[in-house]
């Protein structure tokens, strides 16, 4: 049962030790560089919240200059996430021009996964509750999420299987996965 | 996986390269970190190859980056270019300013003798002081002739305005006042050529009290002195170097004395060919948009009135006058005005409504108490018209039936009448005759 294990390799020492260069040096062109290893994502990130591509590469700019200010006023501990809520609200800041949405506050650095990592000891236990909460899940879920980290399929692979359309597996898997961390939360607290 | 090659997987992931297994590995990746989720719902969103804008963004990142390291570079070459256009643009004002100067002061000194022309009667005024010649003043300008360089031209000017002059007495303002102010209250070119006269030779000395007067200084105060037509009370200027700019110049007319040439101030009494004064007629300058106001004694004081000026006085029921302010103490008398504003008559037409003979309570309340009595003594319906005379004391006699319907009819609708609601006479005491409708029913 790898699939609550956080897959992203933590780079986040280095990220830390450039941090801590730009900090003390000033010199924009270290922070240049880290941001240059994030750039494609955040990119990626603007050109899903604005929808356009030479917005996106403004949005990416300008968060750029937000950090280069930030960077220096906030304790940052995971800088990926924190560069993550970061775009983010630069972005959603600027669809607020029509209407307001809310804002993550940076100070409150998100998680990505939560997941407690079951201890040895407890893995037989956790493995019976994990079975009992699949067995909750609704069938289209459960085909899904026994395809994907079960059978380590991809979602055109268990689309195909299936015959669910490609969106649908994305949302089986996501909700069915959501609801398994609430069941197991339930049971072991 | 390297984060480097996140976009790579993430291109080959939506371009379908990758085999089953990758893209499993993205989309598990994706599932626990919603920034790459993010990231690839942009890219799938977006159409086409995001290649080229990723690497413009890259471009402009380095940029962003470099420019900071080449602007510590050039600074101080910079701040070194800086200082040097500074030095030299301060050499180069300072020296045009200088040429500016001279160049201004030969122009003043062309326009004072010109206006000197113009205006010739500058002493007249009753000003008690020392006089002096003008002659001494073409002496001193002459004596100064050969070091003078500056206003050449205006010296040959001069010259002849002086000698023009000549006649003429001068007055000398108060108490220091040096011959150099005499002269150039007077003779306005004169000062011009003595000031140059005290720049080039200093053996020849004159005194603003303590002070010394440059030579520009009085240039300007003269041209301010005529321009403005104002006189100047004060006798001190100050030698503070060469005056550059007009602000500074003016500030320097408020420190020189020169006796008032041509203005003065008028006032005068305001009265009606009887002598008594009038109050409230206003006297203008002709050709200036103010005025003032007479008293309650009809006396006015206007400031500053040129000579010769036309004073124009108005007064309502008086025919105006234009009288030339050529003394300082006047006396204006108005001629009435004898056309007359027409009467007005107010009329309003008497109501005769009103006036005539009516029922007492009014026409409603007698047609009503007609329509409600009048039943038909003989089954007929229809309109009976009876006409009657109402005298002024409100009687009604002479019933006519004026149309008839029937004789019965005929009967009721005068005892309807006659023993009805009580009438009102005519207003203007004449008996009237009344018409009325009966509608029987």
């Amino acid at each position: 049962m790898s699939f609550f294990s956080k897959p992203v390799k933590t780079n986040d020492t280095d990220d830390e030790v450039q941090l801590n260069n730009y900090r003390k040096s000033g010199d924009v062109a270290v922070l240049g560089k880290l941001f240059e290893q994030y750039v494609s994502l955040i990119y990626g990130v603007c050109l899903k919240y604005l929808k356009d591509e030479e917005d996106a590469k403004d949005a990416v700019m300008g968060i750029f200059e937000e950090l280069i200010i930030k960077v220096k006023q906030h304790e940052i501990k995971q800088f990926r996430s924190w560069v993550y809520v970061l775009s983010r609200n630069h972005c959603l800041m600027k669809l607020r021009a029509g209407k307001r949405v809310e804002e993550i506050s940076l100070d409150e650095v998100m998680e990505f996964t939560p997941f407690a990592h079951p201890e040895e000891s407890n893995r037989e236990e956790a493995m019976k509750a994990l079975e009992r909460c699949m067995e909750k899940l609704n069938p289209a879920q459960k085909q899904s999420i026994d395809l994907f980290y079960l059978k380590e399929k991809c979602y055109k692979e268990i689309a195909d299987i299936t015959g669910f359309t490609l969106n649908d597996v994305k949302s089986y898997i996501q909700n069915g996965k959501r609801n398994l961390k609430i069941c197991l939360e339930r049971s072991s607290g | 996986m390297d984060r480097a090659d996140d976009i790579t997987q993430i291109r080959k992931y939506l371009n379908g390269e990758l085999n089953a297994r990758a893209m499993h590995e993205l989309e598990r990746r994706a599932l626990d970190d919603p920034f790459l989720a993010d990231a690839i719902e942009g890219f799938e969103n977006a159409s086409g190859d995001q290649g080229t804008n990723l690497a413009d963004l890259t471009d402009r990142l380095n940029q962003r980056t470099e420019k900071k390291v080449r602007k510590i570079i050039p600074w101080i070459p910079l701040s070194a270019a800086a200082s040097i256009l500074i030095v030299l643009g301060a050499g180069i004002w300072f020296f045009t300013n200088r040429s500016d100067k001279a160049e201004l002061k030969r122009a003043v000194a062309q326009d004072v003798v010109v206006k000197k022309k113009e205006a010739p009667t500058a002493s007249n005024s009753d000003i008690a002081a020392d006089t002096l010649k003008v002659e001494k003043a073409k002496v001193m300008a002459q004596a100064s002739e050969p070091k003078a360089k500056v206003a050449r031209g205006a010296k040959i000017n001069l010259k002849a305005t002086v000698q023009a002059d000549e006649k003429e007495e001068l007055k000398e303002s108060p108490p220091a006042l040096s011959e150099v102010a005499v002269a150039k209250a007077s003779a306005p070119a004169a000062v011009d050529q003595s000031a140059n006269a005290d720049k080039a030779d200093k053996a020849y000395e004159y005194k603003y009290l303590s002070s010394k007067k440059d030579s520009l200084g009085a240039n300007d105060m003269l041209v301010s002195d005529i321009s403005k037509k104002k006189s100047i009370n004060a006798t001190t200027v100050k030698h503070k170097g060469l005056p550059s700019t007009p602000t500074l110049l003016q500030s320097r007319v408020d420190g020189v004395s020169v006796t008032p040439d041509d203005n003065h101030t008028v006032t005068g009494t305001v009265t009606g060919n009887d002598g008594l004064p009038l109050t409230g007629a206003t006297v203008k300058v002709q050709g200036r948009n103010f005025g003032v106001v007479t008293d309650a004694n009809g006396k006015f004081t206007l400031q500053d009135v040129p000579k010769g000026q036309t004073l124009s006085v108005n007064y309502i029921g008086f025919s105006g006058k234009k009288v030339k302010a050529d003394q300082d103490s006047m006396r204006i008398s108005l001629d009435p005005n004898n056309t007359s504003l027409a009467e007005v008559v107010v009329t309003k037409e008497a109501e005769n409504t009103v006036q005539n003979a009516h029922p007492r309570d009014g026409w409603k309340s007698y047609n009503d108490y007609l329509d409600k009595n009048a039943q038909s003594p003989d089954g007929k319906t229809g309109k009976e018209k009876v006409s009657f005379i109402v005298a002024p004391d409100g009687s009604l006699s002479q019933f006519k039936v004026v149309k008839s319907l029937s004789d019965d009819a005929d009967k009721k609708a005068v005892s309807l009448i006659s023993t009805g609601p009580a009438w009102v006479g005519n207003a203007d005491g004449k008996a009237k005759e009344v018409t009325v409708t009966v509608k029987f029913h």
